[in-house]
């Protein structure tokens, strides 16, 4: 792997690029899938690929290729800069600036205890099986199913600058659902252990089997639950579900690609302009959010990006005002920075590296605060935990978000279940109520598998922190389901 | 797929392949910001002995890679306990869908990209409007062959063309997607994205409520993607999907028909999904009324359906007017050219929930007179079948499958709350 990119990069630099670099990726997957007691799929997969990218002048290139040969790179980087030589004839501009990096030479592994790939495919299914047992036995349960995955990707990176990293990084997780139905309706209930980076240890203390019975029972709860009511109402949002809120409402509008319009065609842009960098109110006072892609366990601490840039943390909001944005080494002199922030990341070895939300965290509360304190302090409202239904506009203001299991609160007391749960917000709006956080003791990192942005279409890979949060007011049940 | 057939030592076997070729220029804000060539290969492998089944994936193809993969598979179904629900790997039969690849290959060739991009920015630019959009073309092949004989081979190739055009106040959108990339017009594509945008600035509100709309037919397919991830016979009957209890019941306007046509010349489908379920001609609704669901394998057998078949392309027939001519036959309503971000609020109603995009307009007496702010919008599609107006003529359409569908107008949409801006 380290030959086919040094290679690739020395061709780079016979080309006399700007800037170019060489990925060879290996992906080696594991998922399996049990059902009802029956083992729907266990499926191993393996990729292997080189990407390479050539600047000219204001123009990129990018070339990829499976199991790459010698003569084979010597292809892709001639393909690369051949696209590159067409981007600059026909787009003459002057060169943007490329923001300055050390050339690392490093190696960068995630951090594990038990290798997922050494443990032994009869045990996560006999975990698998006993999770999905324990829930179909619940009585009012009609159909249960539970997954487990884990990804480990393995890549050398080289650049014309004669950086040089070799990063492997490992993840982990899993996940069960049982579905209650009756009277023509169904009700879903989900448990998972997030996905994290991470080795199987990560499985094993979630605790999956003790948890699953009374998972199960909450299926059924929801399914003969009250509906959702209408009108403003106090909202107290667990850790799992505010994940969800944070990457749609904060990590989204904050990616720099986004404000600057890269993304007007399909993904979107951004509320967030750079004209209230420093001045927006996003949020109350008490919200501080931070990205850090170093944190532990976090899907996008990976060491360095794919534009090799050292992970670091950086202020988004701070006292609820906007004060940072997520950027790559090319976006960064648009805000004035000589430092990528770096969150320049790729899907495998076949793209190229575009700007992607990094891990970010809400600050826990200064103050001792715990969720049954929350609630014992809230009149009228609706405590959320899990992650459901979301949808949010193109520029990431208007939003609706659902989740998985709903109490209704009254009197600072639960009374029963909630099913179809929505709520709507305006994002400045939304943050703006937040008005308690609780303390670290129930700050929890959640892990977000499936960001989709770019074209062709990416999948995105971080996690976002936050302890059990309240915002007052906001509006419920306008979907009128 | 032979030599990976030949690597196992398993007596069941199922092997699929697929070889793609993308080619991609992106430009945002007036400039170029990526242009890529992807290639990849992959080949999925799956085992099975007395019902204990597993499988692997690889994107290698040398001796020792096929080798890795049928010890990956075999080892999975080794672990796996005996599956009550396995099928044998489906029998003899070749099938081949030759209409839905063409030899053009105008937009691999990144110059040829470069150019049509430049022009397309030209024409943004000369109004003063930020340019942003697409333009790409995919290759790829598909194989399956299994251990009892069955044989499928696919080439398809498919051009898009996407490009949003923003001005102060407002932008406009527009797409064309072609299986033969000879039929694509960019520069069409442009002219329509700038006049809608155009005639998008500074949009006035309206308050959100039921009101009759027009949906240009990008609006419906988004719509209509759902329907295809609710089509599972399997979750009908057992009480868990929208169309339980459903089937031979009018669910709308008996103008609805919505089927699938493996041939059909504008979307040709897929001729064999990853069971070797081969496609056929199918009504999905006919009339109106719910004909046909999506079955495996399994189910059909559990259920002793002997002609079944999947979703390979999806078809709603429609009218022969233009969206033009639907706009004439509407009084008052709001006219939504792009649907974004819809995601399920409630499966057994098939409530969804999204935002309009890129150009939305209130119409009045037959005409867009003024554009109007982004609404989200609560509803079903299921609603929305019982509540047509009028149907234009259908036309190649992006959808998570190839999918023809025509405007429409309805009688009511329900928006229940309005975007910032």
């Amino acid at each position: 792997m380290k030959e086919l990119a040094l290679r690739s990069v020395d061709a780079l630099k016979t080309a006399r690029v700007r800037y170019g670099d060489a990925r060879v990726v290996q992906i080696r997957e594991q998922n399996i899938h049990v059902r009802d007691q029956r083992v729907q799929d266990v499926h191993e997969r393996e990729s292997l690929g080189l990407g390479v990218r050539a600047l000219l002048g204001p123009a990129w290139g990018f070339a990829s290729m499976p199991h790459p040969t010698r003569i084979g790179c010597d292809r892709v980087v001639n393909e690369a800069v051949g696209i590159a030589r067409a981007g600059r004839r026909g787009m003459r501009g002057t060169s943007q600036p490329w923001a300055a990096e050390p050339a690392h030479v490093d190696v960068y592994q995630t951090p594990l205890v038990k290798d997922p790939f050494l443990i032994s495919t009869q045990r996560k299914l006999d975990l698998l099986l006993a999770v999905n047992e324990r829930m179909l036995k619940t009585r009012g349960v009609s159909t249960a199913a539970a997954w487990m995955g884990f990804r480990r990707e393995e890549k050398i990176i080289s650049n014309t600058e004669g950086a040089l990293l070799h990063l492997k990084l490992t993840m982990s997780w899993a996940k069960a659902v049982a579905t209650a139905t009756g009277r023509g309706e169904k009700a879903t209930r989900y448990l998972e252990a997030t996905p994290r980076s991470a080795g199987y240890e990560h499985i094993e203390n979630a605790s999956l089997i003790e948890k699953a019975s009374r998972t199960a029972e909450e299926a059924v709860e929801k399914l003969h639950a009250r509906p959702c009511p209408f009108g403003e109402l106090d909202l107290i949002l667990d850790p799992d579900h505010l994940a969800l809120t944070l990457h749609e409402s904060v990590g989204h509008p904050t990616e720099l690609d986004r404000v600057l319009g890269w993304e007007a065609n399909f993904a979107g842009t951004s509320f967030a302009t750079l004209d209230k960098l420093g001045k927006l109110r996003y949020g109350s006072p008490q919200v501080n959010l931070v990205a850090d892609n170093t944190l532990a366990g976090g899907l996008s601490s990976t060491g360095y990006d794919d534009d090799m840039v050292l992970c670091q943390a950086w202020d988004l909001i701070r006292e609820g005002i906007l004060c940072g944005y997520t950027t790559t080494r090319e976006t960064a002199h648009f805000i004035g920075d000589s430092r990528s922030k770096g969150s320049s990341r790729a899907d495998g070895w076949n793209h190229t590296p575009i700007t992607r939300i990094p891990n970010f965290y809400l600050e826990p509360g200064p103050n001792p605060l715990s969720p049954e304190e929350l609630i014992s302090d809230t009149k009228d409202g609706i405590y959320i935990q899990g992650q459901g239904s979301f949808s949010i506009d193109q520029r990431r203001e208007n939003f609706q978000f659902g989740g998985d299991a709903f109490w209704r609160i009254k009197n600072g007391k639960r009374k029963g279940m909630l099913k179809n749960v929505t709520y709507q917000s305006v994002t400045p709006l939304f943050w703006g109520c937040c008005d308690a956080i609780c303390d670290e003791t129930d700050w929890q990192l959640h892990g977000v598998l499936n960001c989709g942005k770019g074209q062709p279409s990416q999948t995105g890979r971080m996690s976002h922190g936050s302890a059990t949060s309240r915002f007052r007011g906001i509006t419920v049940g306008a979907a009128r389901v | 797929m032979e030599r990976t057939m030949n690597a196992t030592t398993m007596p069941q076997a199922r092997v699929g392949c697929s070889s793609s070729h993308h080619a991609l220029t992106r430009f945002a804000a007036n400039a170029l910001t990526q242009n890529v060539a992807r290639s990849d290969q992959s080949l999925v492998l799956e085992v099975a002995r007395n019902g204990k089944h597993g499988s692997a994936a690889t994107n290698q193809v040398a001796p020792s890679a096929l080798a890795q993969l049928a010890r990956s598979a075999e080892r999975a179904a080794n672990y796996a306990p005996k599956d009550s629900e396995y099928l044998s790997p489906p029998s003899r039969q070749s099938l081949d869908c030759p209409g839905s690849y063409s030899p053009c290959d105008t937009w691999l060739n990144p110059e040829n990209r470069v150019a049509i991009v430049s022009r397309i920015l030209s024409l943004g630019k000369r109004k003063g409007l930020r340019v942003s959009g697409v333009l790409s073309m995919l290759r790829e092949s598909r194989g399956m062959k299994t251990s009892k004989g069955f044989e499928g081979y696919q080439r398809i190739s498919e051009a898009l063309c996407s490009v949003s055009m923003e001005g102060q106040d407002g932008s406009g959108w527009a797409e064309q997607i072609s299986s033969f990339p000879e039929t694509l017009d960019p520069i069409d594509v442009a002219q329509r994205a700038m006049n809608i945008c155009l005639h998008a600035q500074r949009p006035k509100e309206i308050q959100p409520g039921d009101y009759p709309v027009i949906l240009a037919p990008e609006a419906v397919a988004s719509l209509f993607a759902y329907w295809v991830w609710q089509m599972d016979a399997r979750e009908a009957d057992e009480k868990r999907s929208c169309f339980s209890g459903r089937m031979g019941q009018r669910i709308g306007d008996v103008r609805v028909h919505l089927h699938s046509q493996p041939l059909h010349a504008e979307a040709p489908g897929s001729s064999f999904n990853a069971e070797g379920i081969p496609a056929r001609d199918c009504s999905w609704i006919d009339r109106g009324v719910l004909k046909n669901l999506s079955f495996s394998r399994f189910w059909a057998r559990k259920k002793g359906v002997r002609r079944f078949t999947f979703p390979c392309n999806l078809i709603l027939d429609g009218g022969d007017g233009a969206l033009e001519d639907l706009l004439q036959g509407v009084s008052r309503g709001i006219f939504i050219t792009r649907l974004w971000y819809i995601r399920m609020v409630e499966p057994m109603s098939l409530t969804l929930t999204g935002l309009t995009r890129d150009g939305t307009f209130w119409v009045e007496r037959g005409k867009p007179v003024k554009p109007i702010r982004n609404l989200r919008f609560n509803d079903s599609p299921l609603r929305l079948l019982s509540q047509i107006e009028q149907m234009g003529a259908p036309c190649r359409v992006q959808a998570p499958l190839p999918a023809c569908f025509p405007p429409l107008s309805l009688k009511s949409f329900r928006f229940t709350s309005l975007a910032t801006k």
